[in-house]
């Protein structure tokens, strides 16, 4: 049983002069695999090394199964932590790098080695024991990093960033390899990540970050479908979502939003929303994938229909990504075209009035 | 044109280094030869290779060897040395670690002291590090190893800081999360990772200390506790400044043969060491 909690924790730099971590409240259920996910400097790292006991809290309480660890030294926490850059210990082999946390604990020598052979076993690193690691490529420097947190069996296991030095191809690899891991030891895991594919593909719920403040913590789903705000809305899904400026109109017999040159039929279940804003500009997220080619077939009658000239038409294998412009901005659709699309070409593109996403053009919140 | 060019240049670069070679070997050389001659045969022709008749064998070497207290000198040459390249390697080591890790103004201070302690000759300071080196008792070859670790430090703690700011930092918060206090850190992760600079700082200090020749002649003076380059001065002077120049040049072969092997020894590690500070840093 291993739950987080942080009640009201900030951290504070330079004798408080800056704040990183304004004030986070936080909890983490035992067995759970959380990704906390965020642009450079939003306090992902920050709020991770915290749990970590490698930086101090400045106020408030950090718990970890419902003990208050404030105060605690990092190898009393009963954590394991995977580094950006691995941080193997060069000197050692890979055998003594897994060891080494065993060996400070005095733990038998027999114990150490059936606890390293096992990591070793489940990550595939068993011909490599007796190898430096400069003898090692990323992806096994990755592995080993692992095995060395797995030996020691801890309540909770911290990634910071474990996949970005690796490639492309490694990193899905690694992704999946991660994920079993969780499922195989069912321990809580927190993950920090710039990448939101990672965070979508392997979180049990995401913790969206922005300037030391969360702004979403959500399953992936959740995020995806209901961002909170314009920042979760953007920064979750790839290509990112679409944001126009349109005006709301009410009419006698329902709702539109007019913008460039285009109306758009509001569905029913938005009106009662919608309704304060009568007049008013706000902005409408579509994510790329919501431009369809075809009509829509179901009985949604809101939504419209966009002429739209394809400045630049990027074939990603099934799917193409055309660039069009709405007033003065560029938009990104993702469709399956029927037939090829290139730059120039005029494309219509449908939308259907109940997938879109509103937001408060004031306060970015989604209405 | 041009690879006649480049070939051109190589035989300069290349002459010049061999005569540049050559003229920091001849002293070696002319001393070696010597050492195996015999006395009239040194001051008569000291540039000749020893033949039949001037080639005395070991004689000089057993002479040096016997008519000077060469053993107590080495002895306390040895201790000395190897005291200080102990003291030096360890205490700057750590001095250095603390510097690149905990950044203040404080260490910043402490940093720029160190450095300008380099450039500071000794001759500068040498009267009152003797008048100091006495009034604190330190003028024996106890005493002397503190007054070398002071000397030795400036260069080593800047070799050291060179090295230690390429180590990521992450290496130590991974060695802090496995369970290691600060001085476990140091000694069973950060040490072993400093072993080329170690080894380097500890060939330069060592050929140093073991060839100074100023600093011991004023601290511990030419009594008992004289070290080897001072007894090589002193020793198997004759009447009227006569001095048996055979056993001299043996016992100055002998003096420098420890630090020719140490050398040799480490020399795979020095230009690892140097260019890894240099580069980094």
């Amino acid at each position: 049983m291993a739950t987080i909690k942080f009640r009201d924790v900030t951290k504070s730099f330079d004798n408080g002069k800056v704040t990183v971590i304004p004030g986070l409240s936080l909890d983490i259920k035992d067995k759970e695999f959380v990704v906390i996910v965020g642009p450079s400097g939003c306090g992902k790292s920050t709020t991770l090394r915290m749990i970590a006991g490698l930086e101090a809290v400045s106020s408030g309480e950090l718990m970890i199964d419902d003990r208050v660890v404030n105060d605690v030294p990092p190898k009393d926490r009963d954590i394991a932590m995977v580094f950006q850059s691995y941080a193997l210990y060069p000197h050692m082999t890979v055998y003594k790098n897994m060891a080494f946390a065993l060996k400070l604990k005095k733990i038998p020598k027999d114990e150490i080695d059936e606890k390293v052979m096992w990591a070793a076993k489940i990550l595939d690193i068993e011909p490599y024991l007796d190898r430096k690691p400069r003898a090692l490529s990323g992806g096994q420097r990755q592995r080993v990093a692992l095995g060395r947190a797995m030996v020691r069996n801890p309540k909770v296991f911290l990634l910071d960033e474990p996949l970005s030095n690796l490639d492309a191809k490694l990193r899905t690899e690694m992704r999946s390899q991660i994920t079993m891991l969780h499922k195989k030891l069912q321990t809580t895991f927190v993950y920090v990540t710039h990448d939101q594919t990672e965070a979508l593909t392997m979180a049990d719920r995401i913790v969206v970050m922005d300037k030391g403040v969360i702004q979403q913590y959500d399953t992936p789903q959740k995020l995806y479908d209901e961002p909170v705000n314009m920042f979760v809305a953007g920064f979750i899904g790839s290509p990112q979502m679409n944001f126009i400026d349109a005006k709301v109109i009410k009419e006698n017999n329902g709702m539109k939003l007019s913008f460039s040159g285009y109306e758009l039929e509001i569905p029913e279940e938005k009106h009662e929303a919608l309704n304060a804003y009568d007049g008013k500009e706000i902005i409408l997220g579509i994510r790329p994938e919501q431009f369809l080619t075809k009509p829509p077939s179901g009985n949604d009658k809101s939504g419209c229909t966009l002429n739209v000239t394809a400045e630049i038409a990027e074939m990603t294998g099934s799917e193409t990504n055309i660039y069009f412009s709405l007033g003065s901005s560029t938009h990104i659709a993702r469709i399956k075209p029927e037939k090829k699309i290139s730059g120039g070409d005029t494309v219509k593109l449908y939308i259907e009035g109940s997938v879109l996403h509103y937001f408060d053009k004031d306060t970015t919140y989604a209405i | 044109m041009m690879k006649t060019g480049f070939k051109f240049r190589n035989i300069i670069i290349y002459s010049a280094l061999i005569i540049a070679s050559a003229v920091f070997l001849a002293p070696i050389v002319i001393i070696l030869i010597n050492s195996v001659k015999g006395n009239f045969y040194i001051s008569d022709a000291p540039f000749s290779l020893p033949d039949k008749d001037t080639f005395v064998g070991l004689q000089n070497f057993i002479k040096g060897f016997t008519q000077s207290d060469f053993m107590r000198s080495f002895a306390v040459s040895a201790f000395i040395t190897v005291f200080s390249v102990t003291g030096i390697v360890i205490s700057t080591s750590m001095t250095a670690w603390y510097i690149v890790r905990v950044r203040n103004r404080f260490t910043k201070i402490i940093y720029y002291l160190f450095v300008f302690s380099m450039i500071v000759p000794f001759q500068m300071v040498m009267y009152t590090v003797t008048y100091y080196a006495f009034e604190l008792h330190l003028n024996n070859p106890i005493g002397i190893v503190f007054i070398y670790l002071g000397f030795g430090s400036g260069l080593s703690v800047f070799m050291f800081s060179g090295f230690i700011k390429s180590i990521p930092t992450e290496i130590e918060e991974a060695a802090v999360v496995d369970g290691c206090s600060p001085i476990k850190t140091f000694f069973l992760v950060i040490f072993p990772i400093l072993k080329p600079t170690a080894i380097t700082v500890a060939i330069l200090n060592a050929m140093w200390i073991w060839n100074d020749y100023l600093l011991p002649y004023l601290v511990l003076g030419s009594g008992s506790d004289k070290t080897l380059p001072v007894a090589v001065q002193m020793a198997l002077t004759g009447g009227y400044g006569n001095k048996d120049m055979g056993a001299l040049m043996a016992m100055l072969v002998l003096a420098i043969l420890p630090i020719i092997i140490f050398y040799l020894f480490c020399q795979k590690y020095i230009i690892k060491g140097v260019v890894a500070g240099a580069v980094k840093g």
